[in-house]
């Protein structure tokens, strides 16, 4: 640049010397405006490139997911593996996030092998529930029992395990 | 030696006292008695035979377990696997299958016991999402069905 020793500098230009500045700074203004040309049309380029790889991905994936092991394991053998999912230091909960319940917000199948297989549903632990009021209290307990039927209804004849815990305050 | 011809015809010959851990394999020998034929294994491919083999030859000379006791049934809920077992179920998913399914059709329950454990123990505190990803399941669930399970279920987070 004609101008590299004022550069990185507090130097004051006057009228001539920044109108000859603003000359000199149309060609690399130029150069820049077709550079960004360039960098948007390769984003543009990489972005196509990464829609068309995402799409790939999601071709191959859901043609994998056919073939994954799992789907091979017949329903015997996956309710035997539905079995160990259950608490093995405490009786299941009415919680959705363990078995049984976890195992029936998985899929459609699974949903109904889980349902389908009375064993994992035999035992349950019922925490009493602890409402701020009496009002609260009721409608708790009325959540609470409809959960409990919701389980047992479906264990068919199979002997039942319940654990009970009550709050101390109660 | 036991012959066996896996579904991808190789041939393995085996000692009796280490396929006998297989309750299918050991009744067949003892319904047919001494043989020099080969008993065709059409569900099992050799690099899972040999999987299994070597789960077979560590625990020969233990005692077998009485064929007609699931352990299921005695109780053994518990999610411990054996250190040994462990390590020899650290395979990929596609192994871990099968050498589930080869152990069912063997009929050899404490390796199929293991085996499910195993893939239990995979699930261990993942949330559903977790385990489709893992398993590669599909969420086949439609919005109605959803906005169901999550009203049949909402007494299931109040405390």
């Amino acid at each position: 640049s004609p101008f590299s020793d004022w550069l990185d500098t507090n130097y004051s230009p006057d009228a001539k010397q920044a109108h000859q500045i603003q000359a000199y700074l149309n060609a690399p203004r130029n150069e820049l405006a077709v550079l960004d040309a360039e960098v948007d049309a390769a984003e543009r380029a990489l972005n196509a490139l990464r829609t068309k790889q995402a799409r790939l991905r999601r071709h191959i994936a859901a043609h994998e997911a056919l073939v994954h092991p799992i789907r091979r394991i017949p329903d015997e053998l996956l309710q035997e593996i539905f079995q160990h999912c259950l608490p093995t230091r405490h009786m299941p909960t009415l919680s959705n996030r363990s078995a049984p319940i976890l195992l029936t917000r998985v899929s459609r199948p699974w949903r109904a092998l889980a349902f389908g297989t009375p064993t994992l549903w035999t035992s349950l632990h019922i925490p009493i529930p602890r409402g701020r009021s009496e009002a609260d209290h009721i409608a708790l307990t009325e959540a609470r029992h409809a959960g409990v039927a919701w389980w047992f209804s479906r264990t068919g004849h199979i002997p039942l395990s319940i654990s009970l815990y009550w709050p101390p305050s109660l | 030696m036991v012959l066996l011809l896996t579904s991808d015809n190789e041939m393995f010959s085996v000692a009796e006292d280490v396929i006998k851990r297989s309750a299918y394999i050991k009744n067949m020998l003892e319904d047919v008695g001494e043989s020099d034929l080969p008993i065709p294994l059409p569900n099992v491919e050799s690099n899972v035979l040999v999987k299994i083999l070597e789960y077979c030859e560590h625990y020969r000379g233990e005692p077998l377990p009485a064929s007609d006791v699931d352990p299921a049934e005695i109780g053994d809920r518990s999610l411990d696997i054996a250190d040994w077992d462990q390590k020899y179920m650290a395979v990929d998913q596609e192994m871990l299958f099968e050498i589930i399914l080869a152990a069912n059709y063997l009929d050899i329950k404490s390796l199929l016991d293991v085996g499910c454990k195993t893939v239990a123990k995979m699930m261990k505190g993942k949330s559903s999402e977790e385990i489709r990803t893992l398993f590669n399941i599909a969420n086949d669930f439609t919005p109605e069905e959803e906005a169901q399970i999550r009203k049949e279920n909402a007494w299931a987070e109040c405390r």
